[in-house]
């Protein structure tokens, strides 16, 4: 019988710490690129909001994803350019790179098992990718949505699967940079002159 | 007497909740597939479709199971996934043996492929799902002690198809099919008490020695 008590408060226990707010730090292993690179050499500038971007919203969900975001970005523009280098503020002339990439936040939507009735928790972040040149002079505004989801498995929390689902949308992030970032008609256009002064080099990727 | 007539009822509860498993295949070739040492085998879980993936928990069953014979070397699903990144996530993966060539025509991919020595890869597709459920119960609990009564009934359903690509050559060599289903009960007079039917790894058993028997292991020469 004690047992029994037992389990059942543990149970109870359990349903109230799901009445309480969701608060996520996300986590998550970013792998190296593997990519064609682009013979360039790339600034990026996060600017305070991008690097502190935490998601909330009335439910008390609660998603710090600015640290995994930046994370994600040093190491697929690391991998997607020849050099690159983080710069405290962007260029207003002349400078030592040859463009530069400012990523923004622009929107971030969750989709949870209990809006939807589906055993899935989905992320969408949009972003707009602004890229200059070295001069400061915009090149183009790419606005990018990248989609990450996470299976709703028993005995798993809600924090969790959100983090998993954050974390597939950051790699999704990584997959658009590193297929489309080139493809953008204004950065292609922009490539081809660039890249033209320098050697006819085949940059980005196409499979 | 009472106590035998307590017990036919669980006797029967238990003989119900087991699974039925249906394990359907197609070869490509009359021969079975020969690993060498040096070839290794990965387990892939699609992950494409918007409400559901095939569980990552289930493709590394599979993995154990083709495994366990000693003849099949696997390469873990997560460790491929990033050593490819991002040629093999949702968005990119080749859904088909045309787009796996076009990729593999990428010398770069081609490499990584060739260094990691995965020869064969096997894109598994389905999942496991509640069907059907029934019954109600409700839990208590106060000063005196607590406890639970009620009968809750579930069905699942287990469908998955895994199709073996040879990345050698580009062509499919075989496809195993499986799909399991059983019932599960839960009764409660105080404690709750559960008969689990277990339909997901019944066909994860299925499907893993059914792919086992596609690979043999080369046979080494000795001077």
């Amino acid at each position: 019988m004690g047992g029994a008590r037992y389990v059942i408060v543990v149970f109870l226990s359990l349903l109230l710490i799901g009445c309480g707010p969701t608060n996520v730090n996300v986590a998550g292993d970013f792998p190296s690129a593997l990519t064609r690179e682009i013979p360039l050499v790339a600034g990026v500038y996060f600017d305070e909001e991008f690097s502190n971007y935490t998601y909330t919203n009335e439910r008390k969900v609660s998603i710090a994803m600015g640290q995994s975001q930046v994370e994600l970005f040093n190491v697929v523009l690391g991998d997607l350019f020849r050099q690159v280098a983080v710069l405290d503020a962007l260029p207003q002339q002349q400078s030592a790179v040859d463009l530069v990439i400012a990523p923004h936040v622009e929107d971030v939507q969750l989709a949870m098992p209990r809006d939807t009735k589906l055993q899935v928790f989905e992320v969408w972040i949009k972003y707009n990718i602004q890229v200059f040149d070295g001069n400061g002079q915009p090149v183009a505004d790419w606005i990018m949505t990248s989609y990450g989801k996470s299976v709703d498995q028993l005995m798993s929390s809600d924090e969790t699967a959100l983090n998993q689902a954050t974390v597939m949308a950051l790699r999704d992030v990584g997959v658009q940079l590193i297929t489309r970032f080139a493809r953008v008609p204004d950065v292609q256009r922009w490539l081809e002159f660039r890249l033209k002064e320098q050697q006819p080099v085949k940059g980005g990727n196409e499979v | 007497m009472t106590r035998l007539i307590g017990i036919i009822p669980l006797i029967v509860l238990v003989c119900s909740c087991t699974t039925s498993t249906n394990i359907d295949e197609y070869r490509g070739k009359d021969t079975s597939i020969v690993l060498d040492s040096s070839e290794k085998v990965v387990v892939l879980g699609r992950r494409q479709a918007g409400e559901y993936e095939t569980e990552p928990d289930f493709i590394s069953c599979i993995g154990n199971k083709l495994a366990n014979g000693g003849i099949v070397s696997v390469y873990p699903e997560e460790e491929f996934i990033d050593q490819l990144y991002p040629w093999f996530e949702p968005r990119t993966a080749p859904l088909h043996l045309k787009r796996m060539q076009r990729m593999l025509q990428e010398p770069m991919i081609a490499e990584r492929v060739k260094d990691i020595g995965v020869r064969y890869m096997i894109w598994v597709d389905g999942n496991t799902e509640v069907t059907e459920s029934d019954g109600s119960l409700s839990c208590a609990v106060g000063p005196g002690g607590g406890g639970c009564f009620g009968f809750a009934t579930w069905d699942k359903a287990s469908d998955y198809e895994a199709i073996i690509w040879d990345l050698q050559d580009v062509d499919e060599e075989g496809r195993v099919r499986v799909d399991a289903r059983g019932s599960s009960y839960l009764i409660a007079v105080v404690a709750p008490v559960p008969f689990i039917a277990r339909v997901q790894s019944e066909a994860c058993d299925g499907i893993g020695k059914q792919l086992r028997t596609f690979f043999t292991k080369a046979a080494v020469v000795e001077d």
